[in-house]
């Protein structure tokens, strides 16, 4: 990729997802351990030595774009969203997973759209990879809707409060209109393909938990 | 759900019960197979729900009376 108009941007957005998954990977270990199965615990742990390398793989690749030497990954460059610094228990932590992976699927497919060729190699397996951590976790959403007692509320509360930030994320790079303009995006539109996935997996409950 | 675990660990090599997990749906009980039991890199890995097992012949009573007074 050449260094043009709307490359800045490019390079912050594929920086906040990398940013993204380092946390989620941090958390994913510190929270994930205490699963509420043997099971789930042991997965969680899987996943997030792929978000962890998900993160390391953007890194990389954004340190190759502007010709930089690859740097020693030991924590994120501050653009992370905010609600996944603070994820402290499995429903935030689920409620996390799910909607980021939403949000980060979106936006990596569209710059896969749009530079076929200069992506591929950097994020094709990635994305593929992601896609499972997506069925683990809208599993886990529908276990925890239908969960008896404070649960779904909680959990309804947790998730409003990530949706709200990721939504609020989507629309910022849906207005910034260099990244479409350029072709490091091929799609606008993000929020509203995001929200109507959310409502999708969580049916009547969705427009009630939708705050954005 | 209890699921069993089965896994072949080469082409031409038999299908082996590697263990069980407990998952509410399918995919899940997948997932988990995947990630629990990733000891080996299995050519193929499957789980089975256990109430779908049509069983022919299985001990009776053997481990309901040992559990007795436990």
């Amino acid at each position: 990729m050449g260094h043009q108009l709307g490359f800045p941007l490019f390079l912050e957005l594929a920086e906040s997802i990398a940013d993204n998954k380092f946390v989620l990977g941090d958390r994913l270990v510190e929270v994930g351990f205490s699963g509420p199965t043997l099971e789930a615990a042991l997965s969680a742990i899987a996943m997030a030595q792929g978000e962890l390398g998900h993160a390391r793989t953007l890194y990389n690749w954004t340190s190759k774009l502007q010709g930089k030497p690859i740097r020693d990954v030991r924590s994120q460059t501050g653009k992370a969203l905010n609600s996944l610094v603070k994820i402290d228990n499995w429903l935030e932590l689920i409620a996390s997973l799910y909607t980021v992976n939403i949000a980060h699927d979106l936006l990596l497919n569209s710059v896969l759209k749009a530079r076929p060729d200069e992506a591929a190699a950097s994020i094709r397996k990635l994305v593929e990879e992601q896609k499972e951590h997506m069925v683990y976790s809208r599993e886990w959403v529908q276990q925890l809707l239908q969960d008896e007692g404070a649960i779904p509320g909680k959990f309804l509360q947790a998730l409003s409060q990530v949706r709200g930030e990721v939504t609020d994320w989507l629309r910022e790079i849906d207005c910034t209109h260099e990244l479409v303009e350029v072709n490091y995006l091929k799609d606008t539109g993000l929020e509203e393909k995001f929200n109507k996935e959310v409502n999708l997996c969580l049916g009547e409950q969705g427009a009630a938990s939708h705050v954005g | 759900m209890e699921y069993d675990v089965f896994a072949r660990i080469d082409r031409g090599e038999r299908l082996m019960c590697i263990g069980s997990v407990t998952a509410p749906t399918d995919n899940l009980a997948r997932f988990y197979a995947k990630h629990v039991y990733d000891e080996e890199n299995w050519v193929e890995l499957c789980v089975v729900a256990r109430q779908h097992i049509c069983w022919e012949r299985l001990p009776k009573g053997l481990y309901e009376k040992e559990e007795v007074g436990v």
